[in-house]
């Protein structure tokens, strides 16, 4: 009787470890991922896919990345359940400035950007030294893009005398949350342009030099408002988005970085540094991407330091129709594919041109460039006067960041 | 420790001298066998029909729930378009001063805000459903500051307003590209819950006939060595144990079928009802197939050495 009940025991245990196993198998691995928010579309948000994809799969771990420029609101309903993403791409060192050393903000990185050029590199520095945003990516914003054939000369004088004979500009401010950035950074070039790195400076400090700042206002706005000068008049940009301007026809010049024009194709088209107003050489407006850490999730962290390295920069750039630079010292022009962007590359580094100048809009605080914008857009739309305008800008300036507090301020010229 | 391994040879060796030891058993002591592996199907069918339908009750829970989310965020989209129309006729039709955003508009935004916590209480898609919920509502903030902004400008009667109008639609447009991106997240989540096995076709039926295919099989040697040694029928006990356990678990299996098709709230397969009496059929088919084998096996009753 002993060995039969043995047995029995036995076959039901097998049963039992059967079903056991079944329900096991019900069940899937979690894997790890890596939550990224990005502002990037289209090819730009490809080229980042490729740059990033290979690293998550060697590494096993997944990519979950989000595109959305309104990068701020996305934080704060992320901050709000308590579950921020693990990376975020900060277009601005403001706003880098903005969320470090917080509680919910910016991890410490040990990344040495000893490689980054200036000024991108003590823009990602804090006042302490320490590290809290990569600048994975830079551009170039000093940038008058034409129509071949159209353009004799590249002064500043040859760009006002085609403006007033009809040559038509092309002008997008629309952008979601951020509509208005491209007339910000035509003030900002045409400042930068006119009054050199050292105004420009003390005006993003707080020390405003009215006749600069409002003579830059002016110049750009007498630029737009030139009989044929925009497009569909200057009102017409308001509703334009900002990448179609161009790529839409009916416009033979263009103001901004090469992501900015929408163009998938160069032919036809060429461009010039932004020209001397009266200063010379004319400072070269630049921006950056910065990518921080707000998790301490560690794939999160090797991601980035993958993408802080020359390896994975010299692939971004590489990327065909991804538009992007580097600003790290180790990738040069030849990196880049032939074209526009090897040309434009060149104008990054600190032995070709005058001083490079962060974008006036991306070294402001978050609130004070959203001022900056929405001013651009009244102007545009002749709501209020540009001393009304101006006043305002100088008000929300000395109530968000106080007067000369904002850190960057002071590092957004690499040689003023 | 060296993993040993059994070269082929010696594998059909063995199983040669198994088949040579089944052959030479007396018939009796192969019946004796025959029955045990009846029972033990019996029981396995009976065990496995319990599994899967315990199991497929909890995964059609999870998959209804996901469902749900699936209806909430097309709700929620439903609901951002209306919203957009409504933005829009306020801003060209009404005067903004007097009813800022109108209350069409502030509705279908309650009933955005509504949905979107309901699919978050229905998340079926783990952390990437909480992840693109979480970015469906950053993308939902957006949308509301850009509509304000949008009422704002239009307060000062300007070009603005129409362009105002139009930055909002971009949000609008974010929104429902995250809402598209949280049911897609979604609906994968709900194509893995109904590849589970226990609801998924292709491997319960397997689960459920499995045994009761080797329970055939077997009664199909037992037939075979009455006739050749005991010159003998099968008993119609084990006739009716085979017709009982073949039929309880196709029933089970077509009840199963039916609740992973219409994703009952209420899975038959699984009810405590139909638990209980396909248990006691197992039990009785059991009975049976003893009551078949148990008087050829009495006959030839042997002394235990």
């Amino acid at each position: 009787m002993k060995p039969r009940l043995t047995r029995c025991a036995v076959a039901l245990g097998l049963a039992a470890a059967l079903c056991a196993g079944a329900t096991a198998c019900g069940g899937a691995s979690q894997e790890a991922t890596v939550t990224v928010i990005v502002p990037w579309t289209g090819t730009e948000y490809s080229a980042f896919y490729n740059v990033a994809h290979p690293f998550a799969q060697s590494h096993h771990f997944r990519l979950s990345i989000k595109s959305t420029p309104a990068f701020a609101q996305q934080l704060e309903a992320d901050a709000a359940t308590g579950d921020l993403p693990d990376l975020v791409d900060l277009p601005s060192p403001g706003a880098v400035e903005q969320y470090e050393g917080k509680a919910d903000g910016l991890k410490p990185l040990s990344i040495g950007l000893g490689s980054y050029d200036q000024p991108w590199r003590s823009l990602a520095e804090s006042p302490s030294g320490m590290v809290y945003a990569v600048p994975v990516k830079a551009d170039v914003k000093s940038l008058i893009w034409y129509k071949k054939g159209v353009l004799a000369g590249a002064t500043w004088a040859a760009l006002e005398k085609i403006s007033r004979s009809g040559t038509p500009w092309c002008l997008g401010l629309e952008s979601g949350s951020t509509s208005g950035w491209p007339g910000a950074d035509w003030v900002a070039d045409i400042l930068l342009s006119a009054s050199g790195a050292g105004t420009y400076e003390s005006w993003l400090a707080g020390a405003w030099k009215p006749g600069a700042v409002g003579g830059a206002w002016q110049a750009w706005g007498a630029l737009i408002r030139y009989g044929a000068a925009v497009r569909g008049g200057a009102l017409a940009a308001l509703e334009t988005p900002y990448n179609r301007a161009m790529a839409a026809g009916g416009c033979e010049l263009e103001h901004g970085a090469l992501s900015a024009t929408g163009l998938t194709s160069m032919a036809g088209y060429s461009y010039v540094p932004f020209p001397p107003i009266s200063s010379s050489p004319a400072p070269v407006l630049v921006s950056g991407d910065f990518m921080g850490l707000f998790t301490g999730n560690p794939y999160a962290r090797s991601l980035l330091q993958y993408l802080a390295s020359s390896r994975a920069q010299k692939l971004w750039v590489d990327q065909p129709g991804g538009h992007a630079f580097s600003a790290d010292s180790a990738v040069r022009p030849a990196d880049y594919p032939p074209g526009a962007e090897r040309d434009i590359a060149s104008l990054l580094k600190p032995e070709t041109g005058g001083p490079r100048c962060f974008s006036a809009e991306d070294i402001m605080a978050p609130d004070l460039s959203a001022a900056f914008e929405q001013a651009i857009l009244d102007y545009v739309d002749n709501l209020r006067s540009l001393g009304g305008l101006l006043a305002g800008l100088q008000k929300t300036a000395q109530g968000v960041q106080g007067p000369g507090e904002l850190q960057v301020a002071k590092n957004a010229c690499d040689a003023a | 420790m060296t993993a040993r391994t059994t070269p082929p040879g010696e594998a059909r060796r063995l199983v040669t001298a198994g088949y040579r030891r089944l052959r030479a058993a007396h018939p009796v002591y192969v019946l004796g066998w025959l029955r045990n592996g009846v029972l033990l199907g019996i029981a396995a069918a009976a065990l496995l029909y319990l599994l899967v339908a315990i199991q497929a009750s909890s995964d059609i829970g999870t998959a209804i729930r996901t469902r749900q989310a699936i209806r909430d965020i097309s709700a929620a989209s439903i609901a951002v378009t209306d919203a957009g129309k409504a933005l829009n006729r306020t801003l060209t039709a009404e005067d903004v001063e007097l009813t800022g955003t109108g209350s069409n508009y502030v509705n279908d935004i309650s009933e955005v805000s509504r949905d979107l916590a309901l699919a978050a209480e229905n998340n079926g898609a783990g952390t990437d459903g909480t992840s693109e919920i979480q970015f469906a509502q950053g993308q939902l903030q957006t949308y509301l500051q850009l509509s304000e902004n949008a009422v704002s400008d239009g307060e000062l009667g300007s070009q603005l307003a129409a362009a105002g109008g139009s930055y909002a639609t971009r949000g609008a447009s974010g929104l429902a590209t995250a809402l598209g991106g949280l049911s897609q997240a979604e609906q994968t989540a709900l194509r893995t819950q109904r590849g589970a096995w226990p609801i998924d076709p292709a491997a319960f039926w397997w689960a459920l006939l499995g045994p009761v295919i080797a329970v055939l099989v077997l009664a199909g040697a037992t037939a075979r060595l009455l006739a050749r040694h005991f010159r003998r029928h099968v008993s119609p006990w084990l006739w009716g144990s085979l017709l009982t356990v073949t039929a309880t678990a196709a029933t089970a299996g077509f009840l199963n079928l039916d609740d992973e098709l219409t994703l009952s709230q209420d899975p038959l397969a699984g009810h405590p009802v139909a638990l209980a009496c396909a248990l006691l059929l197992f039990l009785a088919a059991a009975v049976m197939a003893h009551l078949g084998y148990r008087r050829r096996l009495a006959d030839y009753r042997f002394q235990s050495s």
